[in-house]
């Protein structure tokens, strides 16, 4: 057995050599040891499985989360990019406010001719049967038969009343 | 052993200054920071990674790797290249994530929900290249107990074993981000490889 072997490294010389700190005679002991390169290469493969996998894990979760960026040589047409963008919901945002906002009056509009229409119809119906009542009335009337009042003078009373008698005779 | 320095996510703390946004302007090179979508391409998931274990949250990490690399695009012009994107990223994530630890909102909704992280997913994610299904099962297992293990560190621990470990980056480098002292990250590196390590061990 090599002697210099035969004495493993410290674990703090161990560290020192895995931090990248070690000492000539450690690293001369580490070449010759297969035990104490064990420990080093059996850290090292850890961590380098490790760092792959959690490298790995992180880009996938990059990918995913990530959103496509613009490219810095686009940052120049950005504003014209924003005015662009500000005329278009302009043009369109201003004919739909009108719509919307002309569209209730429509529908008022609308839902008044409905029932004057309705209306309409009614009024007609009752202006016939007026008509039918007066010239009934009006017939009634062109008979012979004399009123009972036709013959009775208005009597003296209060002038209101009078007033009101003469304006009818006239 | 040294004293452990004040928790990097401390709600009284400043800012790390020398990768807060908005530093003193120097010139650098032409990086993939001036294009977002490359700047996203290339660190996002990363950065997902990193605050996600930071936090161990899940919805908290899309958000803040989202808020930084937004202030990281918009203060680009403040990024002084005397070290690498990536660095200056986590530092920028680390002040990201003690501004959200330290509002009362995030502390609101940590009580009423949990986003914790899927390991079981997670590990489902380890590629199979290579692999007998008696290895897979085995790297499986491996990456639920480190992942086990560092739910169990401190924040500071975490932290700096997620920089060195996953981000690369060498102890000076965390020393500079975290404007803590070399011997300082290196106490903390060792009590989580302790903590890991023995973590592990208890798998074999």
């Amino acid at each position: 057995m090599n002697p210099q072997s035969s004495v493993h490294l410290s674990q703090e010389s161990l560290n020192d050599l895995l931090i990248g700190l070690g000492s000539s005679a450690s690293q001369a002991h580490l070449e010759q040891c297969a035990s104490c390169r064990e420990q080093v290469e059996s850290f090292r493969c850890g961590i380098d499985a490790f760092n792959s996998a959690s490298l790995a894990w992180s880009e996938s979760r990059s990918a995913k989360s990530l959103p496509r960026r613009s490219s810095t040589r686009h940052a120049a047409f950005a504003p014209l990019a924003w005015t662009l963008a500000t005329a278009t919901l302009l043009l369109i945002g201003i004919p739909t406010w009108k719509h919307e906002h002309r569209a209730p009056q429509s529908l008022v509009a609308a839902q008044r001719v409905a029932p004057q229409s309705a209306a309409a119809e009614v009024s007609e119906t009752e202006i016939a049967e007026d008509n039918d009542l007066l010239r009934a009335v009006d017939a009634a009337l062109r008979t012979d038969q004399s009123s009972p009042l036709r013959n009775q003078r208005p009597r003296e009373s209060h002038p209101h009343r009078k007033v009101r008698l003469e304006s009818r005779s006239l | 052993m040294t004293a452990i320095a004040t928790d990097i996510f401390d709600f009284d703390a400043k800012p790390i200054g020398a990768i807060e946004s908005g530093s003193t302007e120097r010139s650098r090179p032409i990086s993939e920071m001036d294009d977002i979508d490359e700047l996203v391409k290339t660190h996002r998931a990363r950065l997902l990674r990193f605050v996600l274990y930071s936090t161990g949250d899940a919805d908290l990490a899309e958000t803040v790797a989202q808020e930084t690399l937004l202030k990281a695009y918009n203060s680009r012009a403040s990024f002084r290249g005397e070290s690498s994107v990536k660095t200056w990223l986590t530092g920028i994530a680390i002040n990201t994530i003690r501004d959200h630890l330290r509002s009362n909102r995030y502390r609101f909704w940590r009580q009423v929900r949990s986003t914790a992280i899927d390991v079981q997913e997670m590990s489902s994610f380890i590629a199979a290249d290579g692999l007998n299904p008696e290895g897979l099962l085995l790297a499986r297992e491996q990456l639920k107990h480190i992942a086990r293990a560092l739910e169990k560190l401190s924040r500071n621990q975490k932290t700096v074993f997620l920089m060195k470990f996953s981000e690369e980056m060498t102890v000076a480098e965390i020393s500079e981000v975290l404007a803590m002292p070399v011997k300082t990250v290196r106490t903390h590196l060792h009590r989580a490889l302790k903590s890991v390590r023995s973590q592990l061990g208890e798998r074999s």
